[in-house]
């Protein structure tokens, strides 16, 4: 159970840094979407077009190494395997 | 003689029809006037828009310094990249927008006008009201008239354009939206950016 949680704890931090760095690794706050200025022909005035896309800041980073963290830390609550001749495996 | 007359009084009267100030609505239909918000925090400057723009402006292409109007922003047409963020921001702890749904700005004078061609520049003071509290305000302004242009935006009409940009700085303090508080995760000051084009049919 110990390996396991250390484990869990392990692929949920590879995924989060994962999840964060390749989708820009964004140092600002988590963002539901972007926005970008499509400038009006006429006027020449930049007006905002926002498209709704989630892209993980670093508030989310953390908070994901963060469960990573409980969850190694969890493993400490379980008692070591003990071995057929009594020994602590 | 009486020929003359008649043709001297049309032109006058036609002088006077393309001289006279045009009231210039900025609602845009296509909702492209807008104003940009930013201001600093600790992880990176939160820069947010609103489209919700409306108002009236009365501009004089042969006397600029005649301008006078107001705009009106909906506060709620506020928006930010992160909804969260958004729902604070437009909460009672910061905008109250469902107790103070507009932002508006007011003329009372225009200074230092310069005009080159159709560009307009404009020292423009007057009230801004904001989260129900108001201040007199000065604001360097640039004013484009576009001649004829709003069939080109608008094939159905006929009329002329105003583009007006200005860039100012105020203090959310000076408005009461926690004035003094929070200064070190979101700035007092906001720099805004108004891009805005009203049309004036003919």
């Amino acid at each position: 159970m110990r390996t396991s949680l250390r484990v869990a704890a392990l692929l949920i931090a590879l995924t989060v840094a994962a999840f964060w760095f390749f989708s820009g690794p964004n140092t600002g706050f988590t963002k539901n979407s972007v926005m970008h200025m499509v400038k009006d022909p006429v006027t020449e005035i930049p007006g905002p077009v926002y498209e709704d896309r989630f892209v993980p800041g670093v508030d989310f980073l953390g908070g994901g190494l963060a469960v990573a963290l409980v969850v190694a830390g969890s493993s400490f609550f379980f008692r070591k395997p003990v071995g057929p001749a009594g020994t602590k495996g | 003689m009486k020929k003359l007359a008649s043709i001297f009084a049309l032109t006058v009267l036609n002088a006077a029809v393309f001289a006279a100030p045009q009231a210039f609505d900025f609602k845009d239909p296509k909702g492209v006037n807008n104003v940009i918000f930013k201001t600093d925090a600790p992880l990176e400057s939160i820069n947010g828009t609103a489209t919700g723009v409306s108002g009236m402006v009365t501009f004089d292409p042969a006397d600029p310094g005649s301008l006078k109007g107001k705009i009106v922003v909906t506060a709620a047409s506020l928006r930010v990249p992160n909804t969260m963020m958004q729902g604070h921001l437009q909460s009672d702890k910061w905008l109250d927008v469902a107790k103070y749904p507009d932002i508006t700005f007011e003329t009372t004078a225009v200074d230092d006008v310069k005009t080159t061609g159709n560009v307009t520049t404009a020292k423009v003071t007057g009230t801004m009201t904001i989260h129900g509290v108001s201040n007199k305000i000065t604001v360097p302004v640039k004013l484009t008239y576009l001649k004829d242009k709003l069939n080109e935006r608008f094939p159905q009409l006929k009329g002329d354009l105003l583009v007006l940009r200005a860039t100012f700085i105020i203090k959310r303090g000076d408005y009461g939206i926690n004035k003094g508080a929070f200064e070190d995760k979101v700035s007092d000051d906001i720099e805004l950016t108004l891009a805005l084009a009203g049309q004036a049919p003919r």
